[in-house]
């Protein structure tokens, strides 16, 4: 197992820029996760760690060495594709064990590292079934199974369960997250599923056109999204953005918005002004009558203990707000909204970055 | 309505009656595609007055006398000169005796026919490596130009190839490759190989590259993993394209007239040269164009899953 380093890492194609100089450290044992729609970059960034593509400059390093140019087959790691490519012509054994033959081991070896690695995904009775009768979930198996046979240095994911139900897809969360700790294995693992990567991670890289727009644990994503783009991308529903024109300065406590005066954590650095935005995750929303921030209710959706409750503020602003399901609401109903003030994020609407509060400090000291 | 379940017809079962309908089709396409051959066959083991005898016989002695004549060389002797001979030692001769005549050696149908299988093989063989290769290209790499250049390839099948016969007459003089089987066989290829391309291109674009991606990761090069991934899964795309490929050089008719005289002539010009005394010798004719059909015959039955496979490339895929 190793760690792996990404310096600067650029690759651009044609017509445009896939990646932009992408810099970021994958622990050793560390469960990493490339999160971000379509598009961004994130499978293209696995692609070069794997050696399927060539970056256009910077490295990257595998445990101590450069790899940047290396073949694929020269990298000691191992892939798992989203459509499981698993060999068609040959059975689940021949498949699990080709990596291993490729390096010439002696037949007891290949045959007891393939029993081993069938042991441990609980495949043993597959093993000599032809690939092309297994269902998705036992051929997602198999595709495991071919990459942990080999115990190598990292283990690349590119939307393992993208093609899995959504049913199985839960349970092989699980199994795959069990199945890392037990191996300790570094993994990368692209998704543009927050709830894969939110459930798995233990950090998570959200990328937005081809920028790493953050990077930690899965709780810093959440509770305090760098950007715009990550608090818009991570969280369902995601977190409200209320526009508002002002200014905030170093020790600020309030902000006035929509004629109302709202506290948010004390800021803490030199002050922005022109559009901001303030950012409210939907379960930091609550009725409270007397509240100078006033909506009208448009819908509630039910959904079990909770609801989500669409609002509209005085300005139109569409908010949505997650609160217990006894809480009785009407659609048309005027109320006034109070906000969590400890949990509220800043943002410069021009460039998008988080104006650092209180949330950031205690954080960084707690 | 009443009895719904009797009345209930499927959308993708055809009903009896449109059954009944491709049936009787198949049957008189079949009957119309297979007479010729059926007329061939039968002329081919008839004697050469039967051959030609009007109205045509449909009730004869078959006799073997095409298939000798086919074979073999013979000259007429008078009377008194066969007398002083040996008796007839095999059937051929005796059929020959019968007729005043002794075999004086073999014909040159073999050779022929040998000059078309090493011709009509090597050059599928050619067209469908140098195909697989271009087409593997083409599919997974980055190629300058790629569609111009596809277009191109394609573009040397819009034409007629007989329509460039004269400056292909001309420079084959030129280079001493005028009646060789390396000639034929490149020319062949030429013509082939830009169909190869374009069919093997579309079935190898059907193969994800993942696979070869996964044997590139499991510590396979590229080289590799195309002989041992990719290859096994194109095989259905390269049956069929060589099939197509063989059908096309082993019945090729105008090149092998126009460029072939001896040494490399193949079956199909020579075929129609045999004469017997007095004009055509329609079994021998007959003969050799049966025996030609042979070849093809077995090398499409043998491959025929694979083929019917083949042809509905792209059709289906997991």
């Amino acid at each position: 197992m190793a760690e792996i380093r990404v310096e600067n890492l650029h690759k651009a194609f044609a017509s445009f820029t896939a990646v932009r100089d992408s810099t970021f450290t994958v622990r050793n044992g560390d469960f990493f996760c490339l999160l971000g729609p379509s598009g961004c970059g994130k499978t293209t960034t696995l692609r070069m760690i794997a050696g399927l593509e060539l970056p256009t400059s910077g490295r990257i390093l595998l445990g101590d060495e450069d790899v940047t140019f290396k073949q694929a087959s020269a990298r000691d790691i191992a892939f798992v594709f989203q459509l499981f490519a698993l060999y068609p012509h040959m059975n689940v054994r021949a498949n699990i064990s080709y990596p291993l033959r490729s390096q010439g081991m002696a037949r007891n070896e290949v045959k007891r590292r393939v029993e081993e690695a069938a042991k441990t995904l609980r495949i043993t009775h597959l093993l000599d079934h032809p690939v092309s009768g297994l269902s998705s979930g036992d051929r997602q198996r198999v595709a495991l199974g071919r990459a942990i046979v080999r115990e190598p240095l990292a283990f690349l994911m590119d939307e393992p369960l993208g093609a899995l139900d959504a049913e199985f897809r839960e349970l092989m969360c699980g199994e795959l997250r069990a199945l890392h700790d037990r191996l300790g294995a570094t993994t990368v693992y692209v998704t543009h599923d927050q709830l894969e990567a939110m459930s798995m991670a233990d950090t998570i890289a959200v990328m937005n056109q081809g920028v790493i727009e953050q990077l930690g644990s899965p709780q810093e994503i959440y509770d305090r999204p760098a950007t715009l783009f990550v608090a818009d991308f991570i969280g369902s529903p995601p977190m409200n953005l209320l526009r508002f024109e002002g200014r905030v300065g170093r020790g600020d406590r309030n902000v006035r918005l929509g004629g109302a005066d709202v506290a948010v954590p004390e800021v803490h650095e030199e002050g922005a002004g022109g559009a901001l935005v303030l950012g409210v995750r939907p379960e930091h929303v609550r009725l409270q009558d007397d509240a100078p921030y006033r909506a009208r209710v448009i819908d509630s959706e039910y959904l079990g203990t909770t609801q989500i409750v669409t609002l509209a503020g005085i300005d139109g602003t569409g908010i949505k707000a997650r609160m217990p399901s006894d809480i009785a609401v009407r659609a048309g109903d005027h109320v006034g909204l109070s906000f969590h003030a400890e949990k509220l994020s800043l943002f410069d609407g021009g460039s998008g970055r988080a104006i650092r509060t209180r949330l950031h400090t205690e954080a960084a000291h707690g | 309505m009443s009895r719904g379940i009797s009345h209930a017809h499927s959308i993708v079962e055809p009903g009896p009656l449109s059954r009944n309908i491709a049936g009787i089709i198949v049957i008189v396409y079949a009957v119309v595609a297979l007479v010729p051959l059926a007329w061939i066959f039968l002329t081919s083991i008839k004697t050469p007055p039967d051959s030609i005898s009007y109205p045509p016989k449909v009730i004869f002695d078959p006799s073997l006398e095409g298939y000798c004549n086919l074979f073999t060389t013979r000259s007429r002797q008078t009377a008194e000169y066969l007398e002083t001979l040996a008796p007839p030692s095999g059937l051929c001769e005796k059929i020959a005796r019968d007729r005043n005549m002794v075999i004086v050696g073999p014909s040159n149908y073999a050779p022929r026919f040998l000059n078309s299988l090493i011709i009509a093989f090597g050059s599928t063989a050619l067209s469908v490596l140098l195909g697989t290769a271009a087409a593997y290209g083409f599919s997974r790499f980055k190629v300058p130009l790629k569609d111009d250049l596809l277009f191109f390839i394609l573009s040397t099948r819009m034409m007629p190839p007989i329509a460039v016969a004269i400056p292909i007459f001309l420079m084959y003089r030129e280079l001493g490759l005028s009646d060789t089987k390396l000639g034929m066989i490149l020319l062949y290829t030429a013509v082939n190989v830009s169909l190869a391309v374009w069919l093997l291109k579309g079935f190898i674009d059907e193969i994800p590259r993942e696979y070869e991606e996964a044997a590139m990761i499991d510590g396979y090069t590229r080289l590799q993993a195309f002989f041992r991934v990719v290859l096994p899964q194109a095989t259905t795309g390269i049956v069929a394209t060589a099939i197509f490929c063989l059908i096309f050089a082993w019945n090729e008719y105008a090149f092998a007239v126009l460029l072939t005289s001896g040494e490399a002539q193949t079956a199909p010009p020579f075929i129609p040269t045999i004469i017997g005394e007095g004009g055509q010798d329609w079994p021998a004719v007959a003969a050799g164009t049966t025996l030609f059909l042979v070849p093809i015959l077995v090398f499409t039955v043998l491959l025929r899953k694979q083929l019917l496979r083949g042809i509905t490339f792209g059709a289906v895929r997991k």
